[in-house]
């Protein structure tokens, strides 16, 4: 009974409980948002609605003669990461973001999803495969996101993104321009997604 | 003299030898401080990552903030000189490390987990000390993924 009274007054230590920190997640194609800098400096990245076009006219006269270079809409050229000149524009499309979370969960995934075909108005369609694309950035030896081609009506796999990273590339888009088509604005939307685990 | 050799205690055998063997298990000369009243500002303290956004060379630590009113109870030790430690007990994976300012009553300084520092030395001239800690905690974000408590606590080490 003396020790229990003796102890219930005394107290020896004060706990303070810390939790994880957040997870995060940031992809940006093309146009993207930051407030207050660039992120490595204390940026804070943002949603954004815009998306970005890749577009090529090809003469009639130049029809099915082989790839033909398109170029963006996109004005970035500067890593949101760090402001370096990374991309050259209207050539290169900016792809980058990373994924942030405690613990040793496994990478998320950089993946793309194409419709099959473009789509005139008039109902023509060039085939999403016809498209494809060169990866690189300036002072990238190796390119993060490798180059590649459209699978057209399907999710492609590009990257698997290591956790605690930043990744980035910069995409040139090219059109194979091998058949004949009618004349027309022919229209297709590619999707990126970075896919947490 | 010290604590466990005074024959004033020896009449209640049955606590003295409780506490000494407490105090045995440190040193013969460091006693645990009573605390009680102690007050931590937050009961859970959300540690936010340094960098927001990872990258090249990047920073993986998480930190947190949380003020500290302290009442330490040196009645034990009044108007004997003394040395005082925080000490942060070991943590479970990565290390942490706190680090605080004061208002000068105690020192500032940073200490890791299983480990302890000096924040006073000097004559107790006071029973019931009260300062304020603005204590910072920082650890490897990457590590920490769950909620881990902290257990801080104060020692007295006698001459």
């Amino acid at each position: 009974m003396l020790l229990t009274a003796l102890a219930a007054g005394v107290s020896h230590g004060y706990v303070v409980t810390i939790t994880a920190g957040t997870r995060s997640l940031y992809l940006q194609v093309g146009t993207g948002t930051m407030s207050g800098g660039n992120f490595s400096s204390g940026g804070t990245p943002g949603n954004k609605g815009t998306i970005n076009k890749v577009t090529v006219t090809v003469p009639a006269a130049s029809l099915g003669s082989g790839t033909r270079a398109m170029t963006t809409n996109s004005t970035v050229t500067a890593s949101p990461y760090d402001g370096f000149s990374f991309c050259t524009v209207p050539a290169q499309v900016y792809v980058g973001g990373f994924y942030r979370t405690p613990g040793t969960a496994s990478t998320a995934t950089l993946s793309v999803t194409s419709p099959g075909t473009l789509t005139s108005s008039s109902g023509n369609t060039i085939a999403f495969n016809t498209i494809s694309w060169i990866s690189g950035g300036s002072g990238d030896a190796t390119p993060t996101i490798p180059s590649g081609t459209f699978a057209g009506g399907s999710t492609q796999t590009l990257l698997s993104v290591t956790r605690n990273t930043w990744f980035e590339s910069c995409l040139q888009f090219n059109y194979a321009n091998t058949q004949l088509v009618p004349a027309g604005t022919f229209n297709g939307r590619a999707t990126y997604t970075l896919t947490l685990p | 003299m010290k604590f466990c050799d005074s024959p004033f205690l020896k009449p209640a055998w049955a606590v003295l030898v409780g506490a000494c063997l407490y105090g045995g298990l440190a040193s013969a000369s460091t006693f645990r401080v009573d605390d009680s009243g102690t007050i931590v500002s937050q009961g859970i303290v959300p540690m936010r990552w340094k960098q927001l956004v990872p990258g090249r060379g990047a920073d993986h630590s998480v930190q947190g903030g949380v003020r500290v009113a302290l009442r330490l109870n040196l009645a034990r030790w009044l108007h004997q000189p003394v040395r005082l430690y925080m000490a942060l007990a070991p943590a479970i994976g990565e290390p942490i490390q706190a680090s605080w300012r004061t208002q000068g009553r105690l020192m500032p300084g940073a200490l890791r987990s299983g480990g302890r520092v000096l924040v006073f030395e000097g004559v107790a001239n006071a029973a019931l000390l009260e300062e304020t800690l603005d204590l910072t905690l920082s650890t490897d974000g990457r590590a920490l993924t769950s909620q881990q408590s902290l257990q801080f606590y104060f020692e007295v080490d006698t001459p």
